[in-house]
Order: structure tokens, then sequence, then C-alpha cells
């Protein structure tokens, strides 16, 4: 009996008090299963799959359907296809994805890696947040940006212009080639890169094709050439993310989950076979199921490539009157490089461009019948698609619904509803962006 | 403070010199007739016993004290123990109601002494409920509680609500107490909310026939001494400990058959198909091998099979096997009527209902239970299996209990149970989910025959129903879409295994009528391990995944209660109650991902080329200390003042330095009753009479462990149109910041609760009536306030939210015929709740709880709690002056006239989403009836819920695939305007027939219009039917048993309702605070069971 009496004891003074600070406190409130920092090497992997994946997938999707390349045709995506689905609930996911899960990351790895110095960090990060700033302007418009991602802070975060975000852009991909040009401050970036593996030059020129893009979007198209110029020399250098057969690209997922929702369009099949561009259709123009031989599980998704340089520098040179034959060498290496990405050989790409109606020679070299028509081809699936359709009102597409085809994206259903400084009355259909004449 | 404890663990410690004695005894009624569970109790303690089946009982007080018999509906009478070894007591049948009931902390007390509402549910309504879930056997049998079944699947869970809500976004399932310990009754859900299996709440462990009694403590004075962990309600369970007399033994064997209640009303004319363009809307027949979602197809009828692959309207050549023969059907193709073989279509319209099976369940129980004057026991056992009505859906529960008592000395007695229960299930996907069953099973075109030939039970194991020889799955969309149910059935299971083991110790040490010491520790363990089979080839997961799941849940509890109580004077009682409380949980889980099989047949790691696996760690601590003083006055006034201070980890913030008070938060209670029947004359009519009151605060804790902080985890790489990613990617796992901010300011939630009442018996209490009305405010409330996602994060957690509950309880208890041969009493139990959500956070006026972006359930302020929002058509006077922007305008509705639209002439669509409907029932009654006609009872239980809005998504989907019946009438009716205005406000003059492109429209299927498809879900239904008969063993000359009874009972057998699709008894996101959405949810069942029982 004595014995039980002293545990019972113990009982009550362990329950009671010995144990008061330790029981309760003693940081069983902190989170086990999530770290509450990282470091540089953990977070730039995420940003960098995180925006390859956004753009590859949802971006790339809604893009090419509204400049009907694909087409929706079930479920949904039958919805979207006509606008009418394409509600700013549908555009929630996009927008989340960029402010919440690339541009808060990105922000807090340029500040990180500014305080220790490790300046080639920094200098990834600012080219990398200047892509993801490029993309969301063009798609949305006015955007917040200087008051945005800062919590609890600004809890209404302003708009800032579409012309506001540029000059950023432009800004933050000077000071990134310039960090990228000196020393890493004593960490370098290396597989956890998984764009480039750390290559800072291959970054600086990434840089430039992200420059050459931005002033083709603004109509400045001697800037655009030069630094076009100074960007990528082959497709080895593509800003690209190659995907694996385990870490599957977004297209593969969704012909995987939501299979017969999106297919091949029409309008781009009749304008290839116009073309007798039957190997180039052969490969894309398939069923949208996990075979389909282009878009792979492991495709590699780039964010900007090559031959979209060279079709800037073939566009550039012809809205400038520059050189014909560097015109056609341009021209030609866009058209030669889509084949190379389709998997197609040499020869093949030979057949093709000795058609005149594809090749008439450097000066007959129409704007719009060959060097937007080739671009509008050869970047099939790529988000950009939709900037060249609005920039140029080319190729002259019918509305699948109504009389417009719509210009922008909506904002997304929580922005409008949870920040009171969303810009009222914004539809797929107005306003234009300030660079769409 | 420190000092005070060991203090009073030394005056336990101190043996006083009081004498105790072992009285025995009987308890009969005026008659003579033995009572059985008669409440014996030592005055002014809380030692108390009931009496066994024969009326005995045995109890151990001090000498000197007095004990008192009472049962219901009889006159308490008290004895003086002096000495002497035997009381027996002949209790009169009284005006009084004398009734013992276990409140809070286990503290026995006087029904009539509580100034709230607490109600009793006894073991015969829950063991001839014909359930073998106590939650779900409860239904309709108290008032203020609200029980919804989630899914007609073996093994699913089901919800209970006591009082509407009290948290916004946290736990709202009351606390579950089984003998005196705080016991896990958790949901675990796996995957998301809308998809997945159907889940158990752990509740369903117990096994019902060890069940002695349930008392529901409803509102905040009657729960305020558990704390937080009480705020929504607490169930206190006491299970059977055997009795002091002979061994007694007691089997009950029941079988049973459960079958399919209703399907969706769907279409069975239109083959698979579509029309051939919108400007030629002729309808042709498309071979599964196009991947055709829809049954906007000819009629059946107008079709016969082909199987020349020259025909001119043959399908592709990949629909045909090298030797030529079709694959979708061993019949052939099908062409138009004439130009194939002449054989007519077959109509496989028997698809989906025909699938499921009559279900059968068995349940054998034995239980052992008897004592001495020192020590009782009982020890029980059953084995339950429980097919589901889906073919391959199984669910087993083992149990064991033991249960026991000790009289170790005239101070000292301990009481402990011990249970293990195994549980087994084989779930079924269901819901949102290209594996769902429901989705492939109802969509399936009537031209399609799922099962390949064979009869519906063949298929089940005939893998050539729904494989291919080459691997590739056979189904309706040429291998896409949907899985085939047999192949959800056969490659698509989720095996769970529930080891669970949970017991309390309690020692009570009695040193006098002022000192009176109990402790009492409870431990909680439950090992729960999932595995999540997808044969490669499955829709869900085209390489195959084996998706393994262990959860282990520890969870204990101790309480330690001081109380003491004795008469002042003549007229005042006192009594005095101190307790201090300490309760830890922790849930450890371990997530294993194999995916991408070499070969299909393997299911299993071994056979995945991509493994990965991730962990994870959910815990909490809770103290608190509690003070109550009782005071009653002549038997006639009773106060109970009540305070409790709670400390709970979940307020921390890690890395801070420790303040008692960033942890902790006082409430206080107080309630008052008054006999007000004992202030009347003696009355032949009113027998008695209760006027009762209560005010009290209950804090509320965080819904969620660390909220306090946030930091980092694993990118999210998906858009929701696919699989997301899982890293390492190339080696390397990324990170990113949560997109739910923390809040280092966090405090606990807080409810303050009114309620007032009358207890009132008419007619010896032949009559009874119990209202009971409360009224509540929750402040504080903690919510994920949404942020735009511009600042960073999509969420923060803040107190910031604010919600009134009001509501009325009411029971009426009459005794209809009281006769020899034959008796009928009966009970009606009413519920009515509302909640309002006043306020939500800075800027935020909706808060999503679950369901479809463009449909779902919200808080919105000044709207009842899980309002559904949702598209809805345009009206005239949408965004004018007197639009709320919510609500949907009053006004015509618009349609599309723009010529060139693909929507011309339908309804146009409000760009903004409205409420359009309230998925809470108005009220809730439930009607109990017991008849007894010599040895035969009869029992039955209307249930009706009226109104309570469901979003009926089965409808919404079905209408786009043209499955429903509607849109087979709609499509063939001639042109008609739909009723409404033009742009321009004239009359609609717009012919439109409702057609495939109609139902595929914005304002049709997976459209963002919802309105048209939010239906009442209110029912009325026959909850339970039973007919028993009690053996006559003596007649038939057997001895060796001492009862018998035969039963029947029948489950859910009728009911009506206007929702049109499965029975809306049922909630996609299972016991979640989301309700109101049905998408391909099980349906429900009916149910016969046959139940013998034997005692020896």
């Amino acid at each position: 009996m004595k014995r039980l009496e002293n545990i019972l004891k113990t009982v009550f003074c362990v329950l009671l008090f010995t144990a008061c600070e330790s029981f309760i406190a003693d940081d069983i409130n902190l989170d086990p299963n999530n770290p509450s920092s990282v470091t540089l090497n953990a977070v730039l992997p995420s940003i960098q799959v995180r925006h390859m994946d956004v753009y590859g997938g949802q971006t790339s999707r809604v893009n090419s359907m509204l400049s009907q390349q694909v087409e929706g045709v079930a479920r949904q995506w039958s919805s979207f296809n006509d606008y009418s689905g394409l509600t700013p609930t549908r555009f929630i996911t996009v927008w989340d994805i960029y402010y919440g899960e690339i541009l808060i990351e990105v922000n807090k790895m340029i500040s990180d890696a500014s305080e220790d110095g490790y300046n080639h960090y920094a200098g990834i990060g600012q080219i990398l947040k200047a892509a993801a700033l490029m993309d969301m302007t063009d798609w949305w418009g006015d955007i917040p940006y200087t008051e945005a991602v800062l919590g609890i802070d600004k809890i209404n975060p302003a708009f800032d212009s579409q012309q506001a975000i540029y000059t950023e852009v432009f800004s933050l991909l000077n000071s990134g080639v310039s960090l990228l040009s000196g020393g890493n401050g004593g960490f370098a970036v290396g597989s956890d890169d998984v764009i480039f593996g750390g290559d800072t030059s291959k970054w600086i020129k990434a840089a430039n094709a992200i420059k050459a893009r931005g002033h083709l979007h603004l109509g400045d198209y001697a800037a655009a050439l030069s630094a076009a110029k100074s960007s990528f020399t082959s497709r080895a250098d593509n800003m690209s993310y190659k995907f694996s057969s385990t870490q599957q690209a977004g297209w593969w997922r969704f012909n995987d989950g939501r299979t017969g929702d999106l297919e091949f369009h029409p309008y781009l099949r009749e304008m290839m076979t116009a073309l007798n561009d039957t190997d180039r259709l052969g490969v894309w123009d398939q069923t949208f199921i996990t075979s389909h031989d282009y878009l792979k599980a492991d495709y590699d998704q780039a964010y900007i490539s090559y031959r979209e340089i060279q079709f800037i520098i073939a566009e550039c040179l012809s809205r400038t009157n520059g050189s014909a034959s560097e015109m056609e060498t341009a021209y030609l290496n866009g058209i030669k490089a889509s084949f190379a990405e389709t998997g197609l050989s040499d020869a093949a790409y030979d057949t093709y461009v000795a058609q005149a109606e594809v090749n008439p020679g450097g000066a007959s070299l129409d704007l719009e019948d060959h060097i937007l028509t080739q671009k509008y081809i050869g970047l099939f699936v790529q988000p950009e698609v939709f900037n060249d359709l609005r920039r140029n009102d080319f190729p002259v597409l019918t509305p699948t619904s109504g009389s417009q085809i719509p210009v922008r994206w909506n904002y997304s259903e929580f922005e409008i509803l949870f920040n009171s400084n969303t810009p009222a009355g914004g539809t797929l259909f107005s306003p234009k962006n300030s660079w769409d004449n | 403070m420190k000092h005070s404890i060991y203090f009073m663990a030394l005056i336990m410690c101190i043996q006083v010199a009081f004498a105790q004695s072992t009285i025995t005894g009987n308890v009969t009624d005026d008659l003579g007739v033995p009572l059985p569970g008669a409440t014996i109790l030592e005055v002014g303690t809380n030692n108390g016993t009931t009496t066994d089946f024969d009326g005995n009982y045995s109890i151990t007080v001090q000498d000197g004290s007095s004990i008192s018999a009472g049962f219901v509906g009889y006159e308490t009478s008290t004895a003086v123990v002096s000495g002497q070894d035997q009381i027996n007591f002949s209790l009169q049948q009284g005006n009084q109601l004398e009734e013992v009931v276990v409140t809070s902390l286990g503290i026995k007390r006087e029904s009539k002494a509580l100034g709230y509402s607490i109600q009793t549910v006894g073991s015969d309504d829950i063991a001839n409920s014909g359930s073998n879930s106590a939650l779900d056997a409860l239904v309709g049998k108290a008032a203020g509680v609200q029980i919804t079944r989630s899914a007609g699947s073996a093994g699913g869970g089901s919800r209970i609500l006591i009082r509407g809500v009290t948290s916004m976004i946290g736990n709202n399932q009351p606390l579950i107490v089984i003998d005196g310990v705080r016991t896990n009754n958790e949901t675990l859900n796996s995957g998301s909310s809308t998809a997945g299996t159907a889940t158990s709440n752990r509740l369903m462990d117990l096994n019902n026939d060890d069940i002695e009694s349930i008392n529901i403590l409803k509102g905040s004075a009657a729960t305020a001494l558990y704390g937080t962990a009480g705020a929504a309600g607490v169930v206190v369970i006491t299970t059977k400990k055997g009795a002091e007399g002979e061994m007694k033994v007691s089997y009950t064997h029941s079988t049973g058959v459960d079958w399919l209640s209703t399907t969706f009303n769907m279409q069975t004319e239109f083959a698979q198909g579509r029309n051939r363009s919108r400007s030629n809307r002729t309808s042709y027949w498309r071979s599964p091998g196009t991947g055709e979602s829809s049954s906007y197809g000819p009629r059946i009828t107008d079709l016969e099979y082909s199987t020349d692959p020259n025909h001119p309207d043959a399908p592709s050549a990949s629909d045909f096997d090298s030797e030529g023969n079709y694959l979708w059907d061993k019949n052939g193709f099908l062409v138009p009527k004439g130009t194939g073989n002449g054989v007519a279509a077959n109509n496989y319209q028997d698809n989906y209902r025909g699938f499921f099976r009559d279900a059968m369940q068995s349940l054998n129980n034995l239980s052992i239970s008897g004592g001495s004057e020192k020590a009782t026991y009982k020890f029980s056992t059953s084995y339950l299996t429980n097919e589901g009505i889906v073919p391959n859906e199984e669910y087993g529960r083992k149990t064991f209990s033991l249960a026991g008592t000790l009289q170790a000395n005239d101070k000292l007695k301990f009481t402990t149970t011990f249970n293990f229960i195994r549980s087994d299930y084989d779930r079924i996907q269901q819901g949102s989910n290209t594996s769902g069953l429901l989705l492939g099973l109802y969509r399936t075109p009537i031209s399609f025959d799922n099962a390949n030939g064979f009869s519906a039970p063949d298929a089940v194991d005939s893998p050539s129903a729904y494989i291919f020889p080459n691997g590739k799955q056979r189904n309706y969309r040429g291998g896409g879409g949907y899985d085939n149910p047999y192949w959800i059935i056969n490659n698509a299971l989720r095996e769970e295994t529930v080891n669970r083991v949970y017991g309390s110790f309690a020692v009570e040490y009695n040193v006098n009528k002022w000192l009176n010491a109990v402790l009492n520790v409870g431990a909680d363990f439950t090992s729960d391990i999932r595995k999540q089979n997808f044969e490669k080839g499955s829709r869900t997961s085209s390489q195959g995944l084996s998706s393994l799941s262990q959860y282990t849940t520890y969870q204990s509890d101790a309480i330690l209660n001081i109380s003491g109580g004795d008469a002042i004077t003549d007229k005042l009682n006192l009594n005095y109650l101190v307790s201090a409380n300490a309760f830890s949980f922790q849930r450890t889980g371990l997530f294993t991902d194999g995916s991408n099989f070499a070969f299909q047949g393997f299911i299993n790691l071994a056979n995945a080329s991509n493994i990965t696996g991730s962990e994870s760690l959910l815990r909490n601590t809770q103290m608190g200390l509690v003070a109550q003083v009782e005071a009653d006055w002549d038997s006639t006034f009773y106060l109970t003042l009540a305070a409790r201070q709670d400390y709970d980890s979940r307020l921390g913030v890690p890395g801070t330095e420790f303040k008692g008070s960033d942890y902790s938060f006082v409430y206080p209670a107080a309630s008052l009753s008054v006999l007000v029947s004992e202030l009347l004359p003696k009355s032949d009519v009113l027998s008695f009479a209760k006027v009762r009151a209560s005010w009290a605060q209950v804090g509320g804790p965080p819904p969620f462990s660390y909220l306090t902080t946030s930091g980092y985890g694993i990118t999210n790489v998906g858009d929701g149109w696919g699989d997301a990613l899982s890293w390492p990617i190339q080696g390397i796992t990324g990170f990113e910041i949560d997109s739910v901010l923390g809040n280092s300011d966090l405090k606990s939630e807080l409810t303050e609760e009114v309620e007032f009442g009358v207890d009132l018996r008419f007619f010896k209490n032949r009559v009874g009536l119990d209202v009971a009305y409360y009224n509540r405010k929750m402040t504080d409330a903690i919510l994920n306030a949404s942020l735009p996602t511009s600042t960073g994060y999509q969420n923060v957690w803040l107190n910031s939210g604010e919600m009134t509950g009001k509501g009325i309880e009411a029971t009426l208890n009459l005794g209809i015929v009281e006769s020899e041969d034959f008796s009928w009493d009966s009970q009606v139990n009413y519920t009515t709740n509302e909640n309002i959500v006043e306020q939500l956070a800075p800027g935020l006026d909706k808060l999503f709880l679950a369901g479809f972006s463009s449909a779902g359930s919200y808080l919105i302020a000044g709207n009842q709690y899980g309002a559904v929002v949702g598209g809805s058509y345009l009206r005239t006077g949408s965004g004018g002056a007197n639009d709320d922007g919510l609500n949907i305008p009053e006004g015509e509705v618009v349609v599309n006239s723009d010529p060139t639209s693909n929507e011309y002439g339908y309804q146009a669509v409000d760009p903004v989403q409205r409420a359009i409907g309230n998925p809470n029932p108005d009220f809730i009654v439930g009607w109990n009836n017991k008849l007894r006609i010599k040895s035969f009872n009869i029992g039955f239980l209307l249930d009706w819920r009226q109104g309570g809005d469901m979003l009926n998504g089965v409808a919404w989907a079905l209408s786009f695939f043209g499955r429903d019946q509607l849109s087979a009438e709609t499509r063939v009716e001639s042109p008609t305007p739909i009723v409404g205005v033009k742009a321009d406000g004239t009359p609609n003059d717009i012919p439109i027939v409702r057609d495939q492109y109609y139902y595929q429209s914005s304002v049709g299927g997976f459209g963002s219009v919802w309105e048209q498809f939010v239906e009442d879900g209110g029912w009325l239904r026959l909850r339970e039917v039973s007919l028993g008969w009690d053996i006559p063993m003596a007649d038939l000359g057997i001895d060796f048993i001492d009862s018998g009874n035969l039963s029947v009972v029948g489950r859910n057998l009728w009911y009506s309702t206007e929702y049109n699709g499965v029975d809306p008894e049922t909630s996609l996101t299972g016991v979640g605070n989301g309700q109101g959405v049905d998408y391909f949810n099980m349906p429900s069942t009916r149910s016969v069971m046959f139940k013998l029982n034997l005692n020896l």
C-alpha cells in the first residue's frame, strides 16, 4: 500500500508541476514536418521547376488554345475553348503559382544571396524574376509588384502599370548579367541549377534572349535585334528544363489525367497541310494521349529557345529593312531548329524549305506569310505564340464564339475578391496590353 | 501552489479512522418485482453502483453514512447504514424523477439538480438499432443532435454535431469520453476531401453491445469542466462492467443483408454518340474507341449490330484486333437499323443497378460477467463481418474487452477497462476522381457493356471484362476517361488495417464525505495501416501505384478529481470539486509511394521503379485546472458555479520564452435549477416541474497545431490538371515558402452561451416534456483568412471570426398505453439550430469550406454557416442598385441574345457567384416508438429532416454526358424559348432545344451555373423498425437459458425525398465542416437484420 501511495503522489506531482512547462511548452508547437529555413540550393530548383512547369503546363495549354494550335473538345475544356468557361476562378491556380510559389521565393533568394554576397545566386535569381514578371504582365497587364509579396504588411497590394513592370524587367536583367559577370562570393551554383548547372555564360545569353523578347514586345526592334545577337547561338543554349520519364512534363501529365479534353487544332492542321508540312504534322497531329510523340514525358521545355531568337532576328531585320541574307539565315535557322526539336532529320527540313511557298529567297521573304507564319508553327504550344498573336494580329483567327479573340487573361477570382486594389471591369477582351496595338 | 498539491497528496495518504462496510441487498418495486439498473448512491459522495438483472446490488460505504436507491419513475428511498450488512429497498412509483446521470468528469448527479440539458440514451436503444456504429444508432434519439452518415459504404463513418457548430473551421464534432477518459473519434482522410474512399470515425471500433449508456452533454454549462476539448459538446459513454452475482453469459448472433436503396434516375434510350455538328444536329453512334464521353447518340432501338469492318459506318481499324474482331463488344459495332446483320442492339441499361450486390453482414457477440462483493468483471468479444453493396468492399471488426472493479479495502476502489480492436477494410474509390466508382458506372452509355458479356456477379472475377490481353483497360472511353467499375473493384482497392488498444485505469480513494479522490488515467493507441492499390493502367495512375500510409496515434488522458460535500444545515447542502487534467496527443505518419510498375499483377513496392517517402508528426498537449461548487437549498434550488483554466500547447510560439499566460485562458460557468413543483401544491396533473438557466464561457482550441509560425514546405509542382510531380527531381528536393502565414498572436476561440429550459412531467410522469433554448456567441474564431495571393500567401491565421448560434431542442416522452399485456411508449425529439456567420476577417467576406470552385460550401458574413455559393443565371437587376452582390437578384432571367454566340438563346451567366443554397436543415424530428404486446416488442423510429440544400453534382455532370433522364426528355422536344428576357429587356422569343449543346454549355454540366442543380435534401425516413419476441424459455422447458430474445430489425427501409439522385443522406466531404455536396457519392443502403440473444 505504501508503494501505491508513492506512485500516486508521484503521478500527481508530475501531472501538475514538475512537468508543467515541459509538458505544455518545450517547442511542442514547433512544426517538425517543415523546416523554418532552407538554404539557397533548396530554393533555386524549386523556383526553376515551378516556373518551367507552369510555363509549359497550364500557360502553354491556355495560350495555345487561345491561339488555336490546340482545341478544347471535352468537359471543362470545351467551355474554355469558346471562352465562356475561362472565368476568373480558372486563373486562381496560375496566379497563385506566380506570386506564392515563384515571386516570394525568388525575392527571398535574392535577398538572402545578396546578404551573403553569393552573387551568382542573386544574379540567376534576378533573371528568373525578370522572366516571371514579364510572363505575368504579358498575361494580365497591370499587376501588383512594388507592394507585392510582403505578407500582412500590405494586404491590398497596389497594381503597377505594365510599363513600370517592363522597366523593372530590363533593370533586373542588366543587374543579373553584371552580377554573373563577377565572382560567386564563395558559393558556386551547381547541379541545383537544373537549367544551366551553374554555367554563368549561358545565363548571360539567356538574359539577353529574354531582353530581346521584351524589346520585341515593346516594338523596339533595334534593341531586340542587338540583344538577340548576344544571346543563344545554338539549340544547346536553350533556357530549358528537360523533364523525365518519372517526373513528367506538364502536357504529358495533362494528357494522362485529362485524356480527350484537348486535341490538335484543325486550323493549324490546315495551315501546315497547305505548306506540305507533313513531317512535323505527323509528329504533332496525334491524339493527345501519353504516347504522343511530341508531348512526351521527357519533353525538353524551353522558357526561351534558340529558334525563337532566330525568328526574332528575322522579324526585326524584316521590320527594319535589314540585311536580307541575314534575315534568310535566321529564318531558316529557326525552321531548322524546330525540325530538330521535333526529332526530324535535316533531310526532312531540306525538302520542306526547298518549297518556294516556304522559302522564296531572302529578298522575297514576307513578314507575315513567311516569318510570322513559320514562327507561329515553329513555336508550337509555346506560350509566346499568344504574345505574337496579339502583337501582330496574325495569323487572323476566327473567334470560336462571339466576335473577339481574347486579348488577356482574367485576374484570379481570389485577387478580385480579396484585393480591393484589383482594377474592376477586366475581361478576356479588355483592356488590351499596353504593347498590344 | 506547489505546497498545496503536496498537501493534497498528503491528505490522500492519511489513513482516516472511519470504518467501512459492504452492504448488499436488492431493489424492487412496490409489487416486489426486481428493478435492474436502479442506482445506489452513497449520499453526498460520488460512490455509487447499479443493480444487476435481478435487482441485486453491493456497495461499500462508510459506517454512519446514508445510501439511497433510485430508479426512473420511482421515488428515491434512503437508508442509514449502521452496522447492518443487508438493506433492501422497495421503491414507490413516484411523482418525482430522481434519475441519476453521469455529468462532466464522471460526476454522478441527480438530474433534477442540473441547470442544463443532458440527454441519456440507454443500451437497448443502441443495441436494437440495427446499426453497428454507435453514432448511427443515436440518430433520432436525442434532441439537439444531428448525425449524418457520409456514405453508404461498409465501414463508412458518420458526422455528429451537437447544437450546430462552435468553430468556424476547426473541429465541430463532440468530445467522446469513454469510462471517464477522452477517446479517439478521429476520421483520418486519405486523399483530397472530394476524392478517395469512405473513411471511418474511430468510435465505430466500439462494440455496441458493450455500451451501458450514452449521455449527451449539449451546452457550454454542461461541458465547461472539459474545457476547450468539450467546446463542441461531449458524448459520455459508460460501458458495462459486470455486477455482483453469478456468472452470466450472454450471446448474440445477428445476420443481415444490406442492399442498394436508390440510384440516380438515368435515361435508358440513347446510345453513346453525339450530334454531328451545331449546324447538323443529327446524332450518330460513336465507338468507344473514339473516346466519346457522351450518350447523345441515336436511340438504341434504331441501332443494330454489324461485324463487317468494311461497313461504311465501321469504326476505325484500331477498334479491331488482328483477326478483324471488333474489340469493344462481342456482338459487333453499331450501325443504323437495316444496314447491319439484323441483330438489334442490346440495351445494357442494367449496367449500373445490376452491378451492386446484396451484401451480407453478421455479428457474433459473447459476453461473460459476474462478480463478488469485492470485485466484478466483464469480458466480451465480438466478430463483425460486413460486406459492402459494391462487390469486393468489405469491413470486418473483432473486439475484445475486459472490464472490472475491485474494492480493495474500505476506502480504495479500482476500476479498469481494456479494449483491443482489430478492423479490416477493403474500400472502393469514390467521388471526384477518375477511379471513382460511380463516375464510370453512371456515365457508361447503355450501348456499352461494362461486364463484356458476363453476368454482373461473374464479371467481378473475370478479368476479360475489364482488361484486354495486352494489359490495356477495357472501358467505354476506349481506355481513357474513367476506370471500368470492374477494374476499380479489382485493381484500385484501398486496404486498411486498424489495430487499436485503449482503456482506462481508475483509483478511487474515499477518505470521508469531504474528501474523495479519483485518479483516472486512460490511454488510446491506434495503428492504422493503409495501402492504396492502383494497378498499372488505372486512370488515376497509369503507370501503377502502391501507396502505403502508416498512422500511429497515441493519446493519453489523466484526470484527478478531489471532491466532497455534505449537509451544512438541514436545508443547505454543499459540495465541491477541484480537478486537474493533462492530455497529450501524438500522431506519426509514414508514407511510401511506389510507382511505375514493371508489369501488371504485382502491386508492390518491389515492382515499382520510383519510390518516394515522407513522414509527418502531429502533436499537442493540454492541461486544465477546475474548481466547482454546488449548493442546494431544500432540494428545491440548485446552484452550480464553476471555473476552468486551460493550457494548450497549440498557442505556444516556438523559440520564445515560456510564459504560462501565453498558453492559458480561464472561463467560468454558472447554472441554476429550481424545482417549481416543490413550491406548488401537489397536483395529479403536474407531477414535476423544473425551470433551469445557465450561463457559461468555453474556450475553443486553435483548430490545428503549428499555426503560430510558418516555414518552408516541399514544393508542390502541379496545376490541378494532372498529377503533381514528386520530389526529389534530379536528386534534389525543392522547398518553397508556406502558402499560409503563421500568427504568433493567436489566442483561444471563445463561446459564450446562455441556456434556459423547462422539464415538465404530467400524470404521474406518463407525459414528459423537456424544452431547452440556447443562444450562443462565438468570438475570436480562428480562421485561415484569405489573402490576395499577391501578398505571397494565400491565407493567414487570424482570431477574427464571429458567429452566433441559437436553437431549440425539445423531447416529449409519452407513455401512451401502460398495461400488463400492452404498452406503448413514444419519444419525440425535435432539433432546430441556426448558426449565422457574423464576421470573418477584415476585408474577407467569404471563406471556402468544401466543394468545387464553381460551387461550394462557404462561410459568408451575414449568412448561415456553410452557405452554398455558386454560379447562377444572369438576371435583370444584376449589378443594379438592389444587387447586394451575393443573393440572386429578384429579376427575370436574361438570355444570351448574341446571334454569333454558341449559347444564343441559352440563359446568360451572371459573372458574380451567388448564394444559391443553405445546407443546414430547418429542423430535425425523431419519433421513436416502443410497443410491447405480451412477449413481443415492436419498435419504429421515424426520422424527419426538413430542408437542407444539396448540390446535386451527379445531375450536373450527367446532363453533360446525356445520361440523365431530363436530358433524354428535353433533347427531343420541339424548339421553345427559355422563359426570360433578352438583353434589350424584351420577352425572350429565341427558340432553342435543350440538347447536347445546351447541356454542354455554361448552363449545363461542368458549366459555371449551378443554381438549377441545387435541390432540397430533406427527407422523411423510416430509420428503424424492429420486432422482437422474448422466448419463453421456462415454458419451453429450457432451464439452462435464463432468457432469450429473437428479433428482426430493419434499417432505412423506406424514405421519401424530393432529392433527385442517390439518398440525400450523404456527404462527399465526409465528416468535414463543409456539407451539402453530392458528387458520385456511394448510394445509401437499406438493411434487414435477424438477431438472436441468449442469456445463460
